[in-house]
């Protein structure tokens, strides 16, 4: 009965290239694709869509459990902070800013205001000798170590969200999916939606550690996808990098104001106080190197963190002009 | 699939939703991806979709099952991030680091040719039902009968529905479609 190809139903066909009918069925559509060449490029039209969807780029494979836990630092977020109404308030703010522009200083407020609102307007912020807080246009948080410094849009909606670093700084990026956060350092790019990480320069290598949510940090044609407790460190050379677990909160220090040690050996320890307390400590002992410490300093004298280390390894403090040797 | 329907709209127990969570994931993931063709969009559309019925506790009204719900959902954020990266200033910036991004594996991939670049267009515009059935047919790779229980269709629907897609994207793709076949020849007995 299917003898043209008026009579041919587009399900049938279909059904039958996806070997989803009967036998009987099987028969009749195979009677109508042979029975004129125009029927057998209508169905080879079918096939060749159907193979050619398979070749559709699927995304590299992700881990539920992953996904899971990053699901539960929102909700666990969103039961701390349960209204967020940043959006409106901030337009809103703009507006009155806009009508008192408008209004008090008449036709060069108003070129002011479109200056501003469209135009990419580039302001640098420096820490210099202290730990400084900062917040961008856009509502996020960055938190600068000591002698690092951002250049940022003013531009009074934040857009286009991006940061040049130089030195280390802690990012709390307000979500907004449709506007890429992008931080640069050295010839380094890290891209995010919203999430929080912290960003080193370390002599022109860049360590990037992930606290929440994802974080892509690329060079050239070169990128890796971050989740939180994931770090990389990109070298300071055109050459491939690679993520790591990141078990140690150590490089939080400037931010929490103490120095949480787990496992952590005793030289990376030294090596976050001398930037800390900006101090030579050297370990004059090679096989010191390795010990492992595990303990939490609060912001304290350098010399009580430096007594509790003698004492748990049982070594002493010398003091030879502005060098303290562990020996 | 549909007892778990009643648990994540009532008040859910943590570990029912978690487990729905954990089924569905990557899946959605995946559909969220061959939409909008960037990772950590499409983690953060499902992530989104998660947390909105999360949100909700029991106010959610699924009425058929919790993968159809999942599923609609998905796509319908997926396109509403599409419309508004178009329409925002944003959309260039990310534009940009997108086809950065691309161009970065175009060395391990064969390019990419003119049918299926439209044909990636032409799926992203099917209709939220054909477009989901399409999906599970052939990229969860699952028989008519399984998508019509997973999405609590019968399976009548579901054969109309990839018919529906199949003519749908044919029409789109006319001028693509090559008009003589020529492998055709060697396939007959």
């Amino acid at each position: 009965m299917l003898t043209n190809e008026n009579d041919m139903n587009d399900d049938l066909l279909v059904s039958y290239l996806l070997k989803e009918d009967s036998q009987d069925n099987r028969k009749q559509v195979e009677r109508w694709i042979s029975a004129s060449a125009a029927n057998q490029r209508y169905f080879e039209h079918f096939r060749l869509i159907w193979e050619t969807s398979l070749h559709i780029d699927l995304p590299p494979a992700i881990n539920e459990n992953d996904a899971w836990d990053r699901f539960q630092q929102r909700t666990k977020k969103a039961q701390l902070m349960p209204a967020v109404v940043r959006p409106l308030t901030s337009s809103l703010k703009w507006m009155r800013i806009a009508a008192i522009l408008l209004i008090s200083v008449g036709a060069a407020g108003l070129s002011y205001f479109i200056f501003t609102r469209y135009v990419y307007n580039e302001k640098i912020f420096a820490s210099n000798g202290i730990i400084a807080l900062k917040q961008l246009p856009d509502g996020s948080e960055v938190t600068l170590n000591k002698h690092s410094a951002i250049t940022y849009n003013s531009a009074s909606n934040g857009n286009p969200r991006k940061v040049q670093l130089k030195g280390e700084a802690f990012f709390k990026v307000t979500p907004d999916k449709f506007k890429p956060f992008t931080v640069n350092i050295n010839d380094v790019t890290i891209t995010v939606l919203g999430t929080s990480f912290n960003v080193k320069n370390i002599n022109g290598q860049t360590e990037v550690v992930v606290e929440t949510g994802i974080v892509k940090v690329a060079r050239k044609n070169d990128s890796v996808i971050l989740v939180a407790h994931e770090k990389v460190l990109v070298p300071a050379t055109d050459s491939l990098f690679a993520k790591q677990e990141n078990a140690d909160k150590l490089y939080n220090y400037y931010r929490s104001k103490e120095f949480v040690c787990d496992n952590t050996p005793l030289w990376k320890l030294v090596e976050i106080l001398n930037e800390a307390y900006e101090s030579k400590i050297i370990i004059a002992r090679e096989e010191l190197r390795n010990y492992p410490i595990t303990t939490t300093f609060y912001n304290e004298p350098l010399n009580n963190i430096l007594s509790v280390i003698a004492e748990t390894f049982n070594i002493t403090v010398e003091r030879r002009g502005d060098e303290l040797l562990l020996k | 699939m549909d007892l778990q329907a009643a648990s994540i709209a009532g008040n859910a127990p943590e570990a029912a939703f978690e487990e729905v969570f954990k089924t569905h994931f990557k899946r959605l993931y995946a559909y969220a991806f061959t939409i909008v063709k960037e990772e950590m969009t499409a983690e953060e559309i499902v992530q989104q979709v998660f947390f909105r019925i999360w949100e909700k506790k029991g106010q959610v009204d699924i009425k058929s099952s919790v993968t159809a719900y999942l599923y609609r959902s998905v796509y319908h954020e997926s396109l509403n991030y599409l419309k508004h990266r178009k329409v925002k200033a944003a959309y260039q910036s990310h534009a940009v680091w997108q086809s950065k991004n691309q161009s970065g594996d175009a060395s391990s991939k064969v390019q990419a040719s003119e049918l299926e670049r439209k044909l990636n267009k032409a799926l992203s515009e099917l209709p939220e039902q054909c477009r989901t059935i399409f999906q599970l047919s052939r990229f969860e790779e699952l028989k008519y009968q399984e998508i019509a229980a997973k999405l609590g269709l019968s399976i009548k629907t579901v054969e109309n529905q990839m018919g529906k897609a199949l003519k749908i994207l044919r029409i789109k793709l006319a001028d693509y479609l090559p008009l003589i076949i020529a492998f055709l020849i060697d396939r007959k007995p």
